[in-house]
């Protein structure tokens, strides 16, 4: 996306299934004008009147994109085999980068207890940290070469079936003032929003992420769960976000999905992505990135040294 | 359900288990009451009113039982313990004491058993509120220091609710009618293709394992998938259960392709699974190794995989068609389905036969994952595993889904 093609503002909100914050906030915004509202990441669920807040449907939108997707993959078979085996490969990446991931902690963890000089190991520690975070990095490079493999060759903005739906899709958006971005599946949501490149269609608009819908719209779209029924719960740098505000990593159902309790897992997770603030996205949380920055109503992040405190604290 | 797992003989299991009876370690709460002397009535009532039984201190857990009786003891399931441990009477009061050493985090059952003159009374703990229910009615369970409920089992109001419907089946193999229920996800839509999970003994599942709430919560949870799940009933067990080659067919080749036709289930290997406890869970690998390929998941709880192709099984004749038939699989065991969890708990005679079995799966190239938990022969064990059993078969979105 081109840096003259930004949204107006981008709002980053939490999850809203118990604390609904989008209707105050568009108030708060003076948002007078159309609002649309894009529920991909709910599946084929999309758009279903009884998950959406009433006072918000009211005057919204709906943005169907993954209707218009199972769409599109069905007037264009070749295109939908070609997404699935793009999608299929992504998955044996991610399978790949978690073992090398697991290791790369592993490794970290195990060198803290090393016998010896304490500089040495201190030395060897921060390297084995490092290989942490350049794994990250090779991980996200590796997905977007394979997202790249998949547009080189089947170059979905130029297929018939696409550019029907996404003409349909900026027919709806144009109007628009602002669009809210539900969370749900982000796999699912980022893919259909990257088919109808709603990045652009979004140049000038309020965009109101919640949740998942927030972490897609960041510049690194990371994963996180510290006590999953399976596995050690490493966080996983996914992919490119879709970058409409850089330089954060939203953390929805934080206090649900992280051991905030604890030093030692909040400070290696702050430190992976330093100097990328890691911020909690609690039901209150407003988070408002403009022309002159961020304004933040109460954010927490992570810190470094293990601890949660006020964004604007550690600012 | 029988009680084929509940054996009360042979040798520790519970490791660190005191089995000297009556010893009150110091600096327990029972110690400070004995070490006052002279005990009056209220001094009993007042010690018996200010605690919670059994007293969890650490590792060890006091039992206590009040009123007249020429001996005391508490019955267990834990193998390897002397299944009777004698309470000692607390001198000039009528008050009985019992003192265990339980490590951390375990679980067990019991009952205590009262006798008097000629008459013996098994009765659950009247001091001690905790229960857990079975096909047979109720034990007192002891919970030891660092165990707690898992909450992903109890209702929780604000999770959607999944339907059970019950049915009728008739099946030519059993030549019988089949009482069965079947279960919707909240979220379920015909437009979707789901798993499809098949519990033995699926009644005592939904009563005993609450396994409808746990499947409500993992489901809305994202840990598993979304799953049609089929509760079976068994007409007779101890015949059914037993490497039935009806049974098998039933379930292969009648109840299987008619869901397959009625409902949106995605009808692969991998969108199959069988669950069994106990002879149930012989059932299940009995029904795979009939029918291989066909069940890609199989959760094996508490199997009472009994062999005896070197020695004897030595638990009688209704044992023998479970023991050929395991002794048939280790001498020539196949690869019968993709991924197998296997659970067991430490303190039930059936673990020697669960460690034996999972080297002889894992030899077969399938995917093998067991578990033990401090934990007897009983539903409450199996409740607990099926968290990380089912998770593991069947995963949900979690790590990709933020509502």
């Amino acid at each position: 996306m081109s840096q003259t093609a930004r949204p107006k503002r981008v709002v980053l909100l939490g999850p809203q299934a118990e604390t609904t914050t989008v209707v105050d906030t568009l108030e708060s915004l003076e948002i007078k004008g159309s609002v649309g509202l894009i529920t991909a990441g709910w599946h084929d669920a999309e758009g279903d009147p009884a998950q959406i807040d009433p006072a918000l449907a009211k005057r919204v939108h709906h943005v169907p994109l993954y209707g218009n997707a199972e769409r599109v993959w069905k007037d264009d078979p070749e295109l939908h085999q070609g997404h699935q085996a793009m999608q299929r490969a992504v998955r044996t990446a991610r399978m790949a980068y978690n073992i090398r991931l697991a290791n790369a902690l592993n490794a970290f963890t195990a060198i803290a207890s090393v016998e010896g000089d304490r500089a040495v190991v201190d030395d060897e520690q921060a390297t084995a940290f490092e290989a942490v975070r350049r794994l990250d990095e090779l991980h996200v490079d590796r997905i977007a070469s394979l997202r790249a493999d998949y547009n080189a060759r089947f170059m979905p903005e130029a297929r018939s079936a696409v550019q029907k739906e996404r003409n349909e899709v900026a027919r709806i958006v144009e109007p628009l003032e602002a669009v809210v971005v539900e969370g749900g599946h982000v796999a699912v949501l980022i893919n259909r929003m990257r088919l109808f490149d709603l990045s652009s269609m979004l140049a000038g608009k309020t965009v109101i992420g919640c949740s998942g819908g927030a972490m897609i719209l960041a510049e690194r779209l990371v994963l996180f769960h510290d006590s999953p029924p399976q596995g050690p719960g490493n966080a996983e740098v996914a992919e490119h976000g879709l970058g409409l505000v850089s330089g954060i990593i939203p953390l929805p159902h934080a206090d649900r999905r992280l051991r905030l309790d604890d030093p030692h897992r909040v400070g290696l997770f702050a430190r992976r992505f330093d100097p990328s603030p890691c911020v909690v996205l609690d039901g209150k949380t407003r988070l408002i990135h403009d022309q002159d920055g961020w304004h933040t109503t109460r954010a927490r992040r992570l810190t470094t040294s293990g601890s949660v405190v006020a964004w604007e604290s550690a600012a | 359900m029988s009680l084929d797992g509940r054996r009360m003989a042979g040798a520790g299991a519970l490791d660190g288990a005191s089995t000297r009876p009556a010893e009150i370690p110091r600096g327990t709460a029972a110690a400070g009451l004995v070490a006052r002397g002279h005990l009056s009535s209220e001094d009993v009532d007042r010690f018996l009113a200010s605690h919670a039984f059994p007293i969890v201190e650490g590792r060890h857990c006091t039992f206590a039982f009040r009123g007249p009786a020429d001996e005391v003891r508490l019955r267990h399931w834990i193998y390897g313990l002397e299944t009777a441990r004698p309470f000692s009477r607390v001198a000039g009061t009528d008050l009985w004491l019992h003192v265990m050493e339980v490590p951390p985090g375990s679980r067990f059952e019991y009952k205590l058993e009262v006798l008097n003159g000629r008459n013996t009374r098994l009765i659950e703990d009247p001091l001690n509120d905790q229960r857990a229910h079975d096909p047979f009615g109720a034990n007192s369970v002891c919970s030891g220091e660092g165990y707690e409920r898992p909450d992903w089992t109890l209702p929780d109001s604000s999770v959607p609710e999944g339907s059970v419907e019950d049915r009728i089946f008739e099946s030519e193999a059993l030549d019988a009618r089949r009482s069965l229920s079947i279960y919707r996800p909240a979220s379920f839509k015909e437009s979707r293709r789901y798993p499809l999970l098949i519990v033995h003994d699926g009644g005592d599942y939904l009563r005993y394992a609450a396994l409808k709430t746990v499947l409500d919560n993992l489901i809305y949870n994202n840990e598993i998938a979304a799953m049609v799940v089929v509760f079976t009933r068994p007409q007779d067990r101890m015949e059914q259960y037993r490497d039935s080659i009806e049974h098998a067919r039933y379930l292969a080749e009648e109840l299987i392709p008619a869901l397959e036709r009625e409902l949106p289930l995605q009808g692969t290997p991998a969108g199959r699974g069988l669950v069994g406890a106990s002879l149930g869970a012989v059932a299940s690998l009995s029904t795979a190794v009939r029918y291989p390929g066909v069940f890609g998941r199989l959760l094996l709880q508490s199997g009472s995989f009994a062999f005896s192709d070197i020695g004897s099984h030595d638990r009688g004749p209704l044992f023998d068609p479970i023991a050929d038939f395991v002794n048939a699989y280790r001498s020539d065991p196949t690869p019968v389905s993709e991924r197998v969890f296997v659970s067991c708990g430490q303190y039930e005679s059936l673990i020697y036969e669960n460690r034996s079995l999972i080297p002889v799966l894992q030899s077969t190239g399938m995917d093998v994952r067991y578990v033990e938990a401090r934990d007897g022969h009983n539903w409450e064990n199996w409740r607990d595993r099926l968290r990380e059993g089912l998770s593991w078969l069947f995963p949900g979105p979690l790590w990709l889904t933020y509502p």
